[in-house]
């Protein structure tokens, strides 16, 4: 290989910085420039590197709308990115006979342990639980929650007894309310975060008698990873969609009906942007609190968060936008030249 | 209009000139101080040529190897001449006030 085609080997490297729109129109005419030159410096080639990054970067000139269009689409790829993130740091919650199992020790002898899975849009999925003691058990009180709860390997985060003494109420038609002694419970273990109410037991004369127990829920609780793979995930696709804006804006100048979907996309994808927003911000009001477990991505769960939005609206949007989006990009794939340059012959 | 950008219109509004002509005459124009790397000379030209200020004058083969010539178009050199016209106003602004600088300066 002669000195000469080596280093044109060396400039085409060199120009993979640039994205393909700029080395199409302009990598031929460069290489020759820099043959011209002479031997680029390590300093030299940097800069060339670091020009054709910027160059992947730049929005069209004197186009205010395409940067208006970039900064949306920015944002937009990085509530999805973001809800991306946390859809993989957020481990799913364990089958339901296994929470139960690791709940139930909560009640000695329980009678019942009714359950049921919960998923709210904007949460996390939650296993909703009731235990009560078989039988009487006259001695139950909160503090045996508790103490079960510590057998079985939970970590107590809070137990907070309500100070509200005991009281049964009667009416006339003798229908009696037990307001029974209670305590707030959170607990932790393996990462599932328990939150619930336990109550005493306790009886009137009759023997009538609210038998006590725990009721609550068990979510998975944010892990260590959830934050960086969110904030991440969000960055991640901020860049890509300011990189993709850059790239096709030059494409779709030429396209109308690629323009015109750019711009239907966008707008369908409004409202599951809108709620991924409004759920980053419970999420941040939540971060350090207690019970509430916020995740991004359940935002785009069907029945919305949001007041007075159908159920299939969220998740409906946001894949209308995607396949939309998927659409602009087959029809923006196209290659386009120099316009007014004539060939070399 | 940065000094590059601006030195490369100005290489341009005699003849129309390739890549490295335009290196060199940036240089020449400049007496050496402002040395175009290919990166931003072909980052200044795709900019120049989105803007109307340049357009493409020719394309020629020589030894194998394309050249493309650029030329200024009128738009460019009406935006070459409104910028050494403000370039002007301020160059003489700031003359001015070093001529009001006190003699001997300040302590």
């Amino acid at each position: 290989m002669s000195d000469e085609a080596r280093q044109v080997r060396r400039y085409r490297l060199l120009l993979l910085a640039y994205p393909g729109r700029f080395r199409r129109r302009r990598g031929t005419e460069m290489i020759t420039t820099m043959l011209e030159l002479g031997e680029p410096s390590r300093s030299d080639a940097w800069h060339l590197i670091a020009s054709g990054v910027r160059e992947r970067f730049r929005l069209p000139s004197g186009r205010p709308f395409t940067v208006v269009g970039a900064l949306l689409v920015t944002l937009a790829l990085g509530m999805f990115g973001a809800a991306a993130g946390s859809w993989l740091g957020s481990p799913g919650l364990p089958a339901r006979s296994e929470v139960m199992h690791l709940v139930n020790p909560a009640v000695s002898n329980p009678m019942a342990s009714f359950s049921h899975r919960t998923s709210w849009s904007g949460r996390a999925d939650s296993l909703n639980f009731t235990l009560a003691p078989k039988a009487q058990q006259p001695s139950w009180t909160v503090e045996d929650a508790r103490t079960g709860l510590i057998a079985a390997g939970w970590t107590i985060t809070e137990f907070t007894a309500d100070p509200r003494p005991a009281s049964i109420t009667c009416t006339t038609d003798d229908i009696c309310t037990f307001d029974s002694s209670s305590a707030t419970v959170l607990a932790e273990r393996d990462g599932l975060v328990l939150s619930g109410t336990a109550t005493d037991f306790l009886a009137d004369k009759t023997g009538t008698a609210w038998i006590g127990g725990l009721t609550g829920s068990v979510v998975v609780g944010r892990g260590a990873v959830y934050l960086p793979l969110t904030i991440a995930g969000g960055l991640l696709g901020a860049l890509t969609g300011w990189l993709l804006t850059a790239a096709f804006a030059y494409r779709i100048r030429s396209r109308p009906l690629a323009a015109v979907f750019t711009g239907v996309a966008m707008t369908v994808a409004a409202p599951p942007v809108w709620a991924l927003i409004v759920n980053a911000v419970m999420l941040g009001q939540h971060l350090s609190g207690t019970g509430l477990v916020y995740t991004l991505h359940a935002a785009l769960l069907p029945d919305s968060h949001l007041d007075g939005v159908p159920a299939w609206l969220i998740p409906a949007c946001a894949i209308a936008a995607a396949a939309i989006a998927i659409g602009v990009l087959v029809l923006s794939t196209d290659r386009e030249d120099l316009p007014g340059a004539t060939r070399p012959t | 209009m940065q000094i590059p950008t601006l030195l490369i219109l100005a290489g341009l509004a005699e003849q129309p000139r390739h890549g490295y002509g335009i290196v060199q005459v940036v240089a020449d124009l400049s007496a050496g101080e402002v040395k175009l790397r290919p990166g931003t000379l072909y980052g200044a030209l795709e900019r120049l040529t989105e803007q109307g200020l340049i357009e493409v004058d020719h394309e020629e083969a020589v030894e194998g190897r394309l050249r493309r010539y650029y030329r200024l178009t009128t738009e460019g050199a009406a935006a070459l001449g409104a910028e050494i016209d403000r370039l002007q106003r301020h160059t003489e602004a700031a003359r001015k006030q070093l001529r009001l600088r006190p003699a001997g300066g300040t302590a």
